[in-house]
């Protein structure tokens, strides 16, 4: 009895990070109508066009629920990092490079069963972005490059390095820029079958691996030394905890994050590597995780609001007539609104402690 | 005239700043001093009835004040008598809850402290702002550059610069930069900043507690120099000698009141210290308060004789270092604790202290030379390896170097401790035993705090070093290395903290206590010794030191 009214205690502390979502979205939605009305449209029109686009039918749901995987995974990887207050923005090129890698790996490696190629082929992609996110962290730690800078511009590299190899030794010889698909028992199995729309195990996947990265930060030691090092580098080393160490560990982990990712969208979604398959995801996947204050347990809810956004922009066209750049907007809005929002306790704290 | 600065700044500068009213000549040097009729004549700056509350802890409580113009006037009292505050309140940096100022009469407001240093009142830190990597000068014009469209005039600066060191008699390299300029030229740049800015009233805290013995002599010359040019001089002291010596008038705060003003021909020094420490009767012509007073604090030696075959716990054999910041290298470092043994290590600020420290704790690499702990050379472990053999480490500034001020109180007292067996089981965290445990520490420890969920930078300063020096002293350590332990801790929590030592000490723990504060080194530790320059250039045992040889140590000469 005294644990459930502890659990229950313990998620109500943890929805204080859910008001932090509510000026975005207020600021997201004022900007939405603000553009309506500029562009001569009804601005409830638009708001129901989105909600539609998104929920409307269940093959519209299940688009936006395939969607939530990349930017629950990206979210998570930018998540992760900052724990250890370091900032992955080289999510797009690391989860590029974990679909090429995973796509390949599963088309050579295609005659083994299923057990064993599934979970290999999620490995080689997290492997291939992890391995893509060591350059930056290494610089950081050797040379005191930012890893802000390092890991975008890792994202140019890796971008044509994949187009490079998609179109010369790993691709399907055709000029599409494409790898040849994937054995259909590399693919995961839809649960739900809607015209062509699949749903898979994959956003499962991601929900998982985020519910548990978050137990593991709050609750167990080794969460505890990683967090301790990103919030206070020297005190941490003074209580013995190898913090350097930490800052390696998470940040690798971070970019093998974003290339499950990229694995994960090979397998459930594409079922081969397709040049600039992505949208974009690495980078939302950064507005994913700064929308919840880079808590990994309350990532699923602003990966969901982001992947119907994205899954209505083609319906928003249809019905109302407007530019689907309306979505990049109003997510642009988001961001700026959470960065503002992320400002105003150091403003209230001006006054001094004696 | 009540016109609230800044926003009536225009009119109220023009009709009472002090640089228009030139001061009554007859105010200069000590001669108003002379007779105790000077005082009351025409108070220049007057505090009236300040307050100032931090959440539930009042600091000042109706404390009136007034200065005379051309006047040294101490401020004395214990920790947390709340000196500081008033000396902030009076140039700007706090607000007051209550009460207010009046120059020569006309009430001002300071919002910041540059409304008080345009208004002629300014306060040299003792934690100093400097730019590292900019020139004395750089660091003294900086905010107020002179120039114009955003040029700087480097040589009216130089010039201005100049002659104001050579008339107050400072001999500063202006164009040196402030990384290499030693403790007491950044002082100098602290105060030269406040006179470039044509301060007249100036307010130090604690100016000396860092400076060598015959730093603090100068110092105290140059208190004298400024006066006779025509500055007020106000200083927050607990050295009761020099404020004897050097001020006209005393004043004495305890727990946030003032208990009264003396002339310092008028006390001796035995009453100063009853009052200051047992905050009693103040005398006939001030106010009575009943406070019920603390027992004195006692002053013994720690009951400890060195065994007459002393095992060494920890040897330095000639210990080097090249990468110290701000700070003097190792140079050939070598020193051995007995187990069981208390030493203290002293010297200016900057002569390699804090670099011991991190060696000691592995955080910087030894260049050459070896560390022994417990017959185990521990010179290339990691801090953590150390910390696993029992020593422990209480940084000079705990909260940026020891603890997680964004983090809960249990969290705090649970770093370091983690991986204990007792505290985890398969990696996971037993919260419940870990909050038990945290809660017992802060008990013993009489850190005050509201829950253990809060984050610890909502504590107290005095109570964040408590909890530091809990988390150092608690679980067994074996050798444990304080830096400044009593930092902003008042005096019964320093009576506690001594008693916890000596309590330890008694049990077997070996300490090495770095601090500034020789009183405090000559009180606990059963050898001393002063690094200078890297070097430990004397060691000697409380019994058989002498200021004047500590003092001369601290400067560099031997013998």
């Amino acid at each position: 009895m005294m644990s459930v009214a502890r659990t229950v205690y313990s998620l109500a502390r943890g929805l204080r990070t859910v008001p932090a979502l509510i000026l975005p979205i207020a600021a997201g939605g004022a900007a939405c109508v603000m553009l309506a009305v500029l562009s001569g449209v009804q601005p409830l029109a638009v708001i129901v066009a989105i909600w539609d686009g998104a929920w409307g039918s269940t093959g519209s749901a299940v688009t936006t629920v395939t969607k939530v995987t990349p930017l629950l995974l990206t979210g998570l990887a930018v998540a992760a990092a900052y724990q250890a207050r370091l900032l992955n923005i080289g999510c797009e090129g690391q989860l590029t490079l974990g679909a090429l890698s995973a796509a390949a790996f599963a088309v050579t490696a295609g005659s083994l069963p299923w057990p064993l190629l599934l979970p290999l082929t999620l490995l080689v992609g997290a492997a291939a972005g992890g391995i893509w996110a060591l350059p930056a962290i290494w610089l950081r730690q050797k040379r005191g490059v930012h890893e802000v800078i390092s890991t975008l511009l890792l994202n140019y590299l890796a971008l044509y390095l994949a187009d490079y190899l998609v179109l010369g030794p790993l691709g399907d010889g055709t000029v599409m820029g494409r790898t040849p698909p994937i054995s259909p028992e590399a693919a995961l199995t839809p649960l739900l079958q809607v015209g062509t729309q699949r749903l898979t195990a994959a956003p499962l996947i991601a929900l998982g691996l985020s519910l548990a990265f978050q137990l593991w930060l709050g609750r167990t030691a080794w969460g505890f030394e990683a967090t301790a090092a990103g919030h206070n580098r020297l005190g941490a080393q003074t209580a013995g905890i190898a913090a350097a160490s930490w800052q390696r560990r998470i940040f690798v982990l971070s970019g093998a994050l974003a290339g499950l990712a990229g694995a994960l969208e090979v397998l459930a979604v594409h079922h081969r590597f397709y040049r600039a398959f992505s949208p974009g995801y690495g980078f939302d996947g950064i507005t994913a995780a700064f929308l919840v204050k880079a808590t990994p347990g309350w990532l699923w809810l602003s990966s969901l609001l982001l992947a119907s956004l994205r899954a209505a922009d083609k319906w928003l066209q249809l019905m109302v007539g407007i530019s689907p750049s309306i979505i990049l907007v109003i997510q642009a809005i988001l961001l700026l609104a959470v960065a503002c929002q992320w400002r105003l306790p150091a403003l209230r704290r001006r006054k001094e402690i004696p | 005239m009540t016109g609230r600065w800044p926003r009536a700044a225009g009119t109220w500068h023009r009709t009472i700043s002090l640089f228009d009213i030139q001061g009554s000549s007859s105010w200069q040097a000590r001669s108003p001093m002379t007779s105790t009729g000077g005082i009351s004549t025409k108070p220049f700056i007057a505090l009236r009835t300040i307050s100032r509350r931090f959440g539930p802890v009042s600091a000042n409580r109706d404390v009136s004040l007034d200065l005379v113009e051309g006047e040294i006037h101490a401020i004395v009292g214990e920790n947390g008598a709340g000196k500081s505050t008033l000396m902030k309140i009076l140039s700007g940096e706090l607000q007051p809850d209550g009460g207010e100022i009046r120059l020569r009469g006309h009430r001002i407001t300071f919002r910041r402290p540059q409304d008080a240093i345009a208004a002629g009142i300014g306060m040299a830190h003792q934690h100093f702002l400097v730019f590292p990597q900019l020139t004395a000068m750089e660091n003294i014009i900086v905010g107020k550059e002179p120039g114009r469209w955003g040029w700087i005039n480097r040589r009216q600066a130089d010039q201005e610069l100049l002659a104001l060191c050579r008339s107050i008699g400072f001999a500063l390299p202006l164009e040196v930069l402030a990384a290499r300029l030693s403790f007491a030229h950044l002082q100098q740049i602290e105060i030269l900043r406040l006179l470039y800015r044509k301060v007249k009233v100036l307010i130090f805290d604690e100016p000396t507690s860092l400076l060598a013995p015959p730093e603090a002599e100068r110092f105290l010359d140059l208190l004298h120099t400024l006066q006779s040019s025509g500055h007020t001089i106000l200083f927050i002291s607990h050295r009761l000698r020099e404020v004897l010596a050097v001020a006209d008038r005393v004043t004495i705060l305890n727990r946030g009141r003032a208990l009264g003003t003396f002339m310092t021909t008028e006390i001796s020094q035995e009453r100063l210290v009853q009052l200051v420490i047992a905050g009693a009767d103040a005398g006939s012509n001030h106010h009575r308060h009943t406070i019920p007073s603390p027992s004195p604090p006692t002053f013994h030696p720690p009951p400890f004789t060195l065994p007459s075959s002393p095992t060494p716990i920890l040897e330095l054999n000639e210990v080097t270092t090249r990468s110290g910041y701000q700070e003097a290298n190792l140079d050939r470092f070598s020193l051995t604790l007995a187990r069981g043994e208390i030493v203290g290590l002293g010297g200016v600020v900057g002569n390699g202290q804090r670099t011991l420290a991190l060696q000691l704790i592995g955080l910087q690499p030894v260049e050459r030379g070896s560390i022994v702990f417990s017959g185990q050379e521990i010179t290339r472990l990691s801090p953590g390896e150390r910390l696993a053999m029992g020593i422990r480490w209480l940084p000079a500034n705990p909260v940026e170097e020891a603890l997680l001020p964004s983090r809960a109180l249990w969290e705090n007292l649970l770093l370091g401790h983690q991986r204990q067996p007792f505290l985890q089981r398969f990696g996971w965290l037993r919260r419940k035993i870990i909050k038990q445990r945290a809660a017992e520490h802060l008990d013993r420890n009489n850190v005050v705090h509201a829950s253990l969920d809060e984050p610890l930078s909502r504590l107290s300063g005095g109570n964040m070093q408590k909890l530091a020096l809990c988390r150092v002293l608690e679980g067994s350590p074996s050798l444990v290395i304080l830096e400044q332990p009593s930092r902003g801790l008042d005096l019964r929590a320093q009576e506690h903290l001594r008693d916890r030592i000596i309590e330890l000490n008694r049990g077997g723990v070996t300490f090495l206590i770095i601090s500034y504060d020789l009183e405090e080194l000559l009180r606990l530790s059963h050898r001393l010794g002063i690094l200078y320059r890297g070097r430990l250039i004397g060691l000697t045992t409380p019994a058989e030191a002498s200021h004047e040889q500590l003092g001369r140590w601290m400067l560099g000469v031997e013998a």
